[in-house]
């Protein structure tokens, strides 16, 4: 169960670490060093997301849409408008849910402390932004592929426990900016999320 | 001769008892003595259940501190990962634990027996609400959740239940944690909770686990970070250490201070010696009779015991104060004073035999105990120690200018008996008009560990959040499955105190572990295939999900139809039996299934529901009342019993003396140390607990001694100076060893001291006001007439 918040979160958090990717647009050749090297210039992004989900139990696709805010040093805000309105924030140790039904809002928290698996992968992304790769390596095999103009993070999860949730989490990016992520959970469903920016600064 | 013969007889007890003690000595700390005999109330077995050892003993409640949060929760993963692979620790829990993968299983296999599920649940209008819900959880962030129950559980039962095990309450955050280890409120300590393979209260065990416990975290922890442990076991041998540690140095201290004194005022260190021989003897005797009589011997029994038996030092010194430079045999000079000696052991014994009929084996204890040793100290003294003492020997009297100055101020106290009845007066009315508390019921204070230490201990469990302690409902039945029903039956009460706001939550049994009969209603409720079928197709239109993803749902369904229901034994192989043991136990063949209630705003309204329930029992407990009730019952008991005492004294008194306004001037000045004694400890601020009590006990042991030998001193002036040296002496020695007893750490030892030294005192300077000087009254000859004549015939000599 903790795994499959942590798949949840996992997919949102590479959206943090492909936003930082995404201002190293100097490097001749991409490499994860020379992406994080150029991450802690990155202040904020605000962008549109759309979002499809293709699900072993589903008939079609579930489309989802909305805006996602990055903020530094470590805030991430994910609020989704269609089908219906839910906001999810990452923020220091603690993941805030809060949905509105029928006009009603019921906000619920959750300590990334309580669920291990989670925390490994928020270390991860945290220690690489601090310029440290360490811990992701430790925990995914990172791939990194294409040019400074449109590159590729590929991050494979490499202890059991991960990959029983999670298969592959794929970042492309255009430039400054990412393009796309795309998460493909164990059992074979694939979320596909595709950004589009407002502002970066 | 009949004096050797008692020699013999002597002799013989006491080598009789120190076989007896041994061999057979063993040391309880079992509080159940101390809880009335006949009176067997539920109440007193859960709390007993509390304090006794079993349940609670073996969880250490650990601390690790001194370093950055950052290294102290990576300590406190290391540590966890060593103790729990250890032979000592049975669970290391440090909150990086979540339920086993093969307990989730077992609650998903189980769930719609454990789950509150009814016949609406699976009907097609409550199945289409919550499959729409799983739809719009699949596009929500937190879907991969969503996905893992989902074929098999689309109402959401399984998740429902785990929260409740892993105790995620709405209103209840959890611990703080960092780093995904628990961690105290200010994020100064990381906190573990073991559970080690300790039995009970041995002693010698949670010694060694302990040991273990700190030479790893040394091993481990290489920075700074410092280990603290709290908990039942934990505490026990720290008290016992540091009772063990301060009664070492005091026994050190008071040794060489006593030595040092009582070597200025007898210069000979043969008599200083001897002086210990008749408490050791009588010390010896008396846990031997308690062995004999009771098999065993409290460990408070045996403290407050050696406390009493501790007016014996005096006997020695009266004798020795009492050696002169006649030719008389050390016999013949201790036959002087054995009348008023003897009177003094029989009054004292008297007040303590009272002891004896309360129905506290605690307090039977203490008073055989006592009579026992005060009995044997004095036999030691007027048969034994003459031998041991030189013929001829003259005691060298010193300290002259404090005896003058002592003499000046006794031969004048009489002077001083309207101030002193005014001061008595007073002590009295404040005693009856204070709003004071006079007593202190709470059971902490006979735990010897130091306040701030006791707190500090709350304090962990507040910061884990735990339940702590005190407030539940206690349904008593017959069998487990009658107080699971009990529980159950309670719930829609329950649930409205916490609508109310009365309680906060509560925890019990029948919610993790429904009854049978509850369990058996709820298979009846799930629906036929084919039916279930039917409204799940129904539920499903219009929704996207594929066809046959439920699947494994309706066969869940199907299979739980037949499920046999669950009992504690099913769970019993699980950890999960662990959480439910506290909520759910078996005692001397009655099933206990206490609630837990967390934060109780008002406890009338609480205990109002044990009314509602008439077949059976149900109690509430605020368990600091209900072990209060019991201190008040013991202390109760032991200020009557002692009342009616002081009655008997008296008569005795009056018998002996023959004369029945005599007596009074014994009693006045006993009953006005002990009352202005309690005037002095109320004002300051001190309620009186059991160690009060005790020590308030044996004042009154030493005022009877004092005032009787205060009432001989007009036999003649020579004697009336020695007598007054052997009383001043004897006083300064009790204010000696329990003035020391006041710097100790330890409550009852501090408790004890300063109530006997304020005690010790208040009696000499009474005794000696109430006294009358010279050849005033009349000599205690004449009270026992065979002794009176061996009196005669040794001055006569």
């Amino acid at each position: 169960m903790a795994t499959a918040v942590a798949v949840s979160l996992a997919m949102f958090l590479t959206v943090l670490v492909g936003t930082r990717a995404a201002a190293d647009a100097q490097a001749k050749t991409a490499s994860l060093e020379s992406i994080m090297a150029a991450l802690a210039s990155v202040q904020g992004a605000d962008a549109t997301f759309s979002e499809t989900r293709e699900s072993a139990f589903l008939t079609g696709g579930l489309k989802s849409s909305g805006h996602v805010l990055w903020r530094a040093p470590g805030s991430l805000t994910k609020i989704t408008l269609e089908p219906f309105e839910e906001t999810v924030t990452v923020e220091g140790g603690e993941i805030k849910l809060s949905r509105t039904d029928d006009g009603r809002t019921r906000g619920s928290v959750i300590s990334i402390e309580d669920y291990p698996e989670l925390r490994s992968i928020v270390e991860s992304v945290r220690s690489t932004l601090a310029g440290n790769s360490v811990e992701l390596k430790n925990n995914f095999s990172v791939a990194v592929s294409g040019s400074p103009d449109t590159w590729q993070i590929e991050l494979k999860p490499m202890t059991k426990k991960l990959a029983n949730s999670i298969e592959s989490i794929l970042i492309a990016g255009a430039g400054t900016k990412i393009s796309q992520f795309q998460t493909t959970e164990a059992g074979g469903d694939v979320s596909v999320m595709t950004l589009t920016y407002d502002k970066i600064w | 001769m009949p004096d050797n013969v008692m020699r013999i007889v002597i002799g013989l007890v006491v080598l009789a008892s120190l076989i007896v003690v041994a061999t057979r000595i063993t040391v309880t700390s079992d509080m159940g003595v101390f809880l009335p005999k006949n009176e067997s109330s539920t109440a007193a077995d859960v709390l007993l259940s509390q304090l006794d050892s079993g349940a609670t003993a073996n969880v250490v409640f650990v601390r690790v501190r001194g370093d950055t949060p950052e290294n102290l929760a990576a300590l406190s993963r290391q540590l966890v990962d060593v103790w729990g692979k250890s032979d000592v620790v049975e669970r290391a829990l440090n909150g990086t634990q979540t339920l086993t993968e093969s307990d989730i299983e077992f609650v998903e296999k189980y769930r719609y027996l454990l789950a509150d599920i009814d016949a609406t649940t699976f009907s097609a209008d409550s199945l289409s609400t919550d499959l729409r819900e799983r739809v719009r959880g699949l596009s929500g962030a937190m879907a991969a959740l969503e996905k893992r129950f989902l074929r098999q559980d689309p109402t959401g039962e399984v998740l429902g239940q785990l929260q409740r095990w892993q105790a995620k309450r709405a209103s209840n955050k959890g611990p703080r944690k960092i780093d995904g280890v628990w961690f105290s409120q200010d994020a100064q300590s990381a906190i573990l909770v073991l559970q080690t393979r300790t039995k009970g209260m041995d002693l010698d065990s949670h010694e060694a686990s302990a040991r273990y416990l700190t030479t790893s975290f040394d091993e481990v922890s290489k920075g700074a970070a410092t280990l603290d442990m709290t908990g039942a076991g934990a505490f026990a041998v720290e008290t016992r250490d540091a009772i063990r540690a301060d009664v070492r140095l005091l026994t050190l201290l008071a040794t060489l201070v006593i030595g040092l004194f009582l070597m200025v005022v007898f210069r000979s260190l043969r008599l200083m010696l001897l002086l210990f021989v008749p408490l050791v003897c009588g010390v010896v005797v008396a846990i031997a009779a308690v062995l004999l009589a009771f098999g065993q011997i409290h460990g408070i029994t045996l403290a407050f015991g050696i406390t009493l038996t501790g007016v014996a030092v005096d006997y020695p010194i009266h004798f020795f104060a009492h050696l002169n430079d006649s030719n008389d045999s050390p016999t013949h000079q201790v036959r002087r004073i054995w009348p008023t000696l003897r009177l003094g052991v029989v009054t004292t014994i008297v007040a303590y035999a009272f002891l004896l009929l309360s129905n506290f084996e605690g307090l039977q204890q203490l008073g055989l105990f006592t009579i026992a040793g005060l009995l044997t100290a004095a036999a030691v003294t007027r048969w034994v120690l003459p031998l041991l003492v030189p013929g001829g020997m003259k005691v060298a009297h010193r300290l002259n200018r404090l005896h003058e100055l002592f003499t000046a101020a006794g031969t004048n106290a009489s002077r001083a008996r309207l101030p002193a009845i005014i001061c008595v007066a007073v002590a009295s009315l404040f005693l009856l008009l204070t709003e004071k508390p006079l007593r202190d019921f709470q059971v902490d204070v006979l735990s010897p560990i130091p306040l701030e230490r006791r707190l500090d201990a709350k304090s962990v469990r507040r910061d884990l959040n735990m339940w702590s302690g005190g407030k539940m409902l206690v349904a008593v039945a017959d069998s487990e499955q009658s107080a699971l029903e009990r529980t159950e039956s309670l719930k829609p009460q329950l649930d409205k105190l916490v609508s109310q706001g009365t309680v906060s939550d509560y925890d019990m049994a029948s919610q993790f572990l429904p009854s049978v009969r509850t369990q058996l209603e709820r298979r009846a409720t799930l629906p036929e295939t084919e039916k279930l079928e039917q409204d799940l197709d129904a539920a499903l239109e219009g929704l996207p999900f594929k066809k046959g993803v439920f699947e494994p749902f309706v066969s869940g369904v199907t299979q739980s139809r037949t499920l046999k229901p669950l009992t504690l034994a099913d769970l019993s192989e699980r950890s999960l039996a662990s959480h439910l043991k506290p909520m759910l136990f078996e005692r001397d063949g009655r099933w206990m299934a206490p609630i837990l209630l967390h934060n109780v705003v008002d406890e009338k309204k609480v205990a109002a529901l044990s009314g509602d329930v008439t077949d059976g029992e149900l109690i509430y407990i605020g368990l600091k009342d209900e072990t209060s009730q019991l201190m008040r019952r013991v202390i109760d008991r032991m200020v009557t019993l002692i009342a009616i005492g002081t009655v008997c004294i008296y008569i005795l008194l009056g018998v002996a003396f023959g004369d029945w306004r005599r007596p009074f001037r014994i009693l006045v000045p006993t009953l006005a140390s002990v009352i202005v004694v309690s005037a002095i400890l109320v004002a300051s601020g001190v309620a009186m607990n059991l160690f009060h009590l005790t020590a308030l006990l044996l004042v009154l042991g030493l005022g009877l001694d004092y005032s009787l030998f205060f009432s001989r001193l007009p036999e003649n002036p020579h004697e009336w100076e020695t007598t007054f040296r052997s009383l001043w002496v004897c006083c300064l020695t009790t204010v000696f060893v329990f003035g020391l007893l006041i710097v100790s750490k330890t409550p009852p030892l501090h408790s004890v001291g300063i109530t006997a030294a304020i005690g010790a005192s208040l009696s000499l300077i009474f005794g000696a006001i109430w006294s009358s000087a010279y050849g005033q009254g009349q000599g205690i000859a004449g009270l026992f007439p065979r002794k009176n004549r061996s009196l005669k015939e040794s001055t006569s000599q």
